[in-house]
């Protein structure tokens, strides 16, 4: 007994990272469910940025006019099929520049094949800069304005980050211009789909019985069809001298169609899973009227699936409309989305000359995986009590 | 009507806070896309049973028997077939509980509550505290605001709950805690009658004995009247002064809990007796173990539904379903043979 | 020198979590004996299941969050420590349901939904044994007889979801004893049944276990359970063995302060006097107090003692042993306090 501290065993010490979780558990025990939701959304790395990388395609989308650095419908047949331009940072002297720039151009007409050929002319520096005035757009279609968020000063530089295409428009201020309608048909795509559905699905799902069952088997029905030829049906039907408007809300109407089957289907399972909730119970019983039941208790509870299931539906519609447009049954010429963008990829010739026409395709890629891995982790953050 | 006490030497009859009557509640078994219904699972059939105001009575029985299922019909949480459930609360007229609707109902309801088995599905997780336990406060204006706070402090602290937490979220307590939130949401409006369906089977050994000790106090402390349904034995015996057996349905006995335990009458109870493990292992083990499987409600066997697991079972209870009879002593129970057998207790 | 089966000392096997470092099992020790039923009580958390699952290696734990052994010592061969086996290994699955086999809570989690269990059954059997098909399926039948399954020919080719749930435990049952093990592992067998089919299946248990003359560890959190089945009763609280008798020891003269308030929260069929429970909960796994696991609840704590170093185990009497600084558990027992 003399030496006490020797006889202490080493393992009865609490070790500092345990103290550190149970200050974080203390904390929890007041945290609201937004904040658990968010602790476990946290979590999921992937979902993290790529929630990043969908809210800077919706900005992008929202402030099209300004960012984008050229007028989308400029021609110029002198800059037909321009490759991309390639953005330096040292000059033909090879002096440091801590403003990237451009060189300006010279045009040699091939002697062989009489074609007219460009080459940089180092000589020139374009400095790109943020805010320089160019072409004139309204913002919006209200704001009128020239400034755009970065370009080149120099109206007669070329400057095609992504390159031009066969009227020499820069394709980068069109794939910019084009996420604006092509994210936005997703998103109203949805919010139709989301009303149906959670009409229906809430209608299934509260009542149960007979009408749960001829719903449930509309729903199969709808489901089961072929999509695509639905889809081509339906949009070859649309009148060819309809605006832009028209067909754009028209092709929202068609994808949502079939898109709300599955907004249905998550509302009904999840209504239909709180109805056996002891705590809906226990609120019949506590004397709490229907209509506070399903504001204050069951929306709650379901809100957070069914965002997460809009989500999900969104890159669907995304792929849909890319699709038709493609295949030129959806969106058309002037209208620009990337569907659209992509059809002046459709022959071979163009894509051999210039492969760069393909990067709208890649702006599909991103934005459906964004939001996919986005989708996924709300999903798991929906419910942050089921451990 | 005359109360049929169960002993002599009482001197004052108790109030009936509710008397049951007949009660029956029958699921429809439905097939195909039109619900064409070709049975009826009889959970709950011609339950006769009261209540004592101020007394614990339990409702036992394995799973199946219809406990749970009587304790929502009681309360309405499910609307029953048939029967009547007259409840009297004493300060006002006796009222029909089977017969309520819309405001009526609600009225009644202040004075009838529950507490639930799953601490845990019981409790919205995204509410506070003071949401939960507040809720009926909230729904029957009682009170909100500052007077809220102070009136679900008061709640909580009566469960043993430290005040300072209502603004918590159910995810920060355990199993235990959290059924001390649900009784004190139980207790909010001041009820009369709790039904608390296997409030403490949920639970741990140390915390069930905890929970079990607040359930008295309280009792005690507000005269309340419980209902409390159980599959364990021991905790009834230990909490219940009355106890109704139940089997495929039907209440098989009905008595005080020492009668019942020392001398059941129906040889269910016997047998039901006989499997609780108990705590000592110098007790006598000449268990009997019943043969077969409990009766299915939607496929109840001929004449007493527990003939086919009955070792005294004779000819008759193949053929008639014994009547709930009350003997000479007082005490109920559905047995044809139950005047000639005598059976082992417990004690 | 008694004939012991499996040894475990001084296990330990814990789980990383996003909140923590959990220590499942903390330094527990047991031993099974030939041919008795051990019974481990202990409350939700106490590393009950944990220490059976890990002996057979099932428990998901990476290697260098378990030490200690647990030493097998079958009939006739050289003792195996299981801990020290291939988590996977070819050794530790001979071993596993041949030898030492489990049955749990819930029999559905056991069988594969979309076989029957005469498939199931005759499968595990012709893991460990060279027998074709029909003779295990003659097996499987007159198993199934054995544990009293009703109507054993054709229950046999029925699938796990249209047994009741007795049935599904019978099953259950046959199927880990079908290689004759030395012990079997029975985790909360009859938690989930109902009272009178609680009563059929552990009967059947006791029977079973006398006629193949094997060891069976009851995990179980029903005292009532213990004290009808088992000879030894090991009692845990968090992660640790705090106190281990034969079971007339346990239930008559419990020494450890734990021991005694879970006898004192169990409602006893006798009496109605008011329940002693003991105060507060089990602590959070994150939140475990230092020295003995049970100092902050115990009545008898002795503050600078109790919660500054781990008691060790003291023998108090006729294989009689508890951790608690009481009774000794000191290293050198200077600090035995008797009479209390």
């Amino acid at each position: 007994m003399s030496d006490k501290t020797a006889a202490v065993p080493t393992d009865s010490v609490t070790p500092g990272p345990e103290r550190l979780a149970l200050q974080k558990r203390v904390d929890l025990s007041v945290a609201s469910p937004s904040y658990l939701m968010w602790l476990k959304f946290r979590r999921h790395r992937l979902a993290v940025a790529s929630a990043v990388v969908v809210i800077m395609l919706y900005v992008i989308a929202a402030f099209a006019e300004f960012i984008a650095p050229h007028d989308p419908e400029k021609q110029n047949a002198l800059n037909a099929y321009q490759s991309p331009t390639q953005i330096h940072f040292f000059d033909n002297s090879g002096q440091f520049h801590l403003r990237p720039f451009v060189f300006g151009t010279t045009s040699v007409r091939n002697p062989d094949t009489f074609e007219l050929e460009f080459a940089d002319d180092t000589t020139v520096r374009h400095p790109i800069r943020l805010l320089v005035r160019g072409d004139p757009y309204k913002m919006w279609g209200v704001f009128q304005s020239d400034i755009h968020l970065f370009g080149v000063a120099d109206p007669d530089a070329k400057f095609f980050l992504l390159g031009s295409d066969k009227q020499g428009r820069d394709l980068f201020s069109r794939i910019v211009y084009g996420t604006r309608i092509s994210m936005s048909i997703g998103l109203v795509g949805v919010l139709l789909s989301f009303v149906i559905g959670i009409i229906i699905g809430g209608i299934s799902g509260y009542f149960g019985g007979v009408v749960d069952i001829v719903l449930q088997r509309v729903i199969e029905f709808v489901r089961s069809m072929p999509t695509i030829p639905l889809w081509l049906g339906l949009a070859a039907a649309l009148p060819s001298d309809w605006s832009i408007m028209q067909i754009y809300f028209s092709i929202t109407i068609i994808l949502s169609l079939i898109g709300w089957t599955g907004l249905a289907q998550v509302v009904r399972g999840r209504a239909l899973a709180l109805r056996e909730e002891d705590f809906i119970m226990a609120a019949r019983l506590s004397g709490t009227s229907q209509t506070r039941i399903i504001l204050r208790h069951m929306v709650p509870s379901f809100m957070s699936h069914i965002i997460a299931a809009l989500t999900l539906a969104v890159p669907e519609m995304i792929i849909a409309e890319t699709a038709l447009s493609f295949l030129g049954l959806g969106l058309r010429f002037p209208a620009i989305s990337w569907g659209v963008l992509l059809q002046e990829a459709q022959n071979l010739r163009s894509v051999a000359l210039a492969p760069w026409l393909l990067a709208p395709g890649g702006m599909v890629v991103i934005s459906v995986l964004a939001l996919n891995f986005f989708g996924d982790g709300l999903r798991d953050a929906a419910d942050p009590y089921r451990n | 009507m005359t109360d049929t006490g169960p002993t002599a030497i009482k001197t004052t009859v108790p109030r009936r806070i509710l008397d049951v009557r007949g009660l029956s509640k029958h699921f429809p078994v439905t097939v195909g896309i039109l619900r064409r219904e070709v049975a009826k699972i009889r959970a709950v059939d011609d339950v006769t049973f009261h209540v004592h105001a101020g007394e614990t009575l339990g409702l036992v029985g394995e799973s199946g028997c219809g406990k749970t299922t009587t304790g929502r019909c009681l309360l309405r949480a499910l609307d029953p077939t048939a029967g009547e459930i007259i409840f009297d609360p004493g300060d006002v007229e006796p009222v029909d509980v089977a017969a309520l609707k819309g405001k009526a109902l609600k009225v009644l309801r202040q004075d009838m509550q529950m507490v639930f088995q799953d601490p845990f599905s019981s409790l919205n997780p995204r509410w506070t505290l003071l949401d939960l336990v507040g809720e009926p406060l909230v729904a029957y204006g009682v009170s909100r605001g500052k007077a809220l706070e102070t009136r679900v402090a008061e709640l909580l602290r009566s469960v043993g709950l430290r005040p300072e937490y209502m603004r918590r979220y159910p995810h920060a307590f355990s199993g235990g805690e959290r059924q001390r939130i649900g009784i004190a949401r139980a207790l909010a409006l001041n009820p009369k009658l709790v039904v608390a369906d296997e409030p403490v089977s949920a639970l741990d050994v140390s915390v069930r004995a905890q929970t079990l000790n607040l359930l008295a106090d309280l009792q005690e402390e507000l005269s309340l009247t419980y209902i409390f349904i159980s599959h364990d034995l021991s905790v009834v015996q230990h909490i219940c002064d009355r106890v109704v057996v139940m089997y495929s349905g039907r209440v098989v006995e009905v008595a005080d809990t020492d009668d019942l335990f020392s001398a059941p009458l129906h040889p269910y109870t016997e047998a039901l007796l006989s499997a609780v493990p108990k705590p000592n292992p110098d007790a006598a083990k000449n268990r009997i173990v019943l043969k077969g499987e409990i009766a299915d409600p939607a496929n109840a066997p001929s004449g007493c539904a527990f003939h086919p697991r009955c070792t005294y079972a004779k000819d008759i209870c193949r053929q008639q379903a014994p009547p709930l009879t009350t003997m000479e002593s007082g005490r109920e129970v559905r047995c044809h043979l139950a005047a000639e057998l005598t059976l082992a207790g417990v004690n | 020198m008694v004939d012991v089966v499996l040894d475990v000392q001084n296990l330990r096997a814990g789980f990383p979590t996003p909140e923590g470092f959990v220590k499942a099992v903390d330094g527990a020790s047991f031993s099974v004996r030939r041919g008795e039923t051990i019974g481990v009580v202990g409350e939700s958390g106490c590393g009950k299941s944990i220490t059976a699952r890990t002996i057979l290696r099932i428990s998901g734990t990476s290697d260098q969050n378990l030490s200690g052994r647990i030493e097998y010592r079958p009939p006739g061969r050289n003792a195996i420590d299981l801990l020290g086996l291939r988590a996977n290994g070819p050794e530790i699955r001979a071993i596993r349901g041949a030898e030492i086999s489990m049955i749990f809570q819930e029999p559905m989690t056991a069988f594969s939904p979309v076989h029957t269990i005469g498939n199931q059954i005759v499968e595990a059997l012709r893991l460990h044994r060279d027998v074709t098909y029909e003779e295990a399926r003659v097996a499987a039948i007159g198993m199934l007889k054995r544990v009293e399954m009703s109507n054993a020919e054709r229950s046999i080719d029925a699938y796990p979801h249209q047994l009741s749930g007795g049935m599904r435990q019978r099953a259950m049952i046959a199927m880990a004893l079908m290689c004759s093990p030395q012990v079997l592992l029975a985790d909360e067998p009859t938690t989930a049944l109902d009272v009178t089919t609680q009563a059929q299946i552990l009967s059947l248990i006791r029977e079973i276990k006398e006629a193949l003359g094997m060891s069976v560890v009851m995990i179980t959190h029903d005292l009532g359970v213990v004290a009808e089945t088992s000879q030894t009763v090991a009692v845990m609280y968090l992660g640790r063995v705090v106190e281990i008798a034969p079971v007339r020891a346990i239930f008559n003269d419990a020494k450890h302060p734990y021991t005694k308030a879970l006898l004192a929260s169990v409602p006893k069929l006798e009496s109605r006097e008011r329940l002693e429970p003991v105060s507060g909960m089990v602590p959070s796994p994150f939140n475990r107090p230092s020295g003995c696991p049970f100092n902050d609840r115990c009545p008898a704590a002795m503050p600078g003692v109790c919660d500054v170093r781990m008691p060790s185990e003291t023998n108090v009497g006729d294989e009689h042993t508890v951790s608690c600084f009481l009774y000794g558990g000191d290293e050198d027992g200077s600090r035995r306090v008797d009479g209390l």
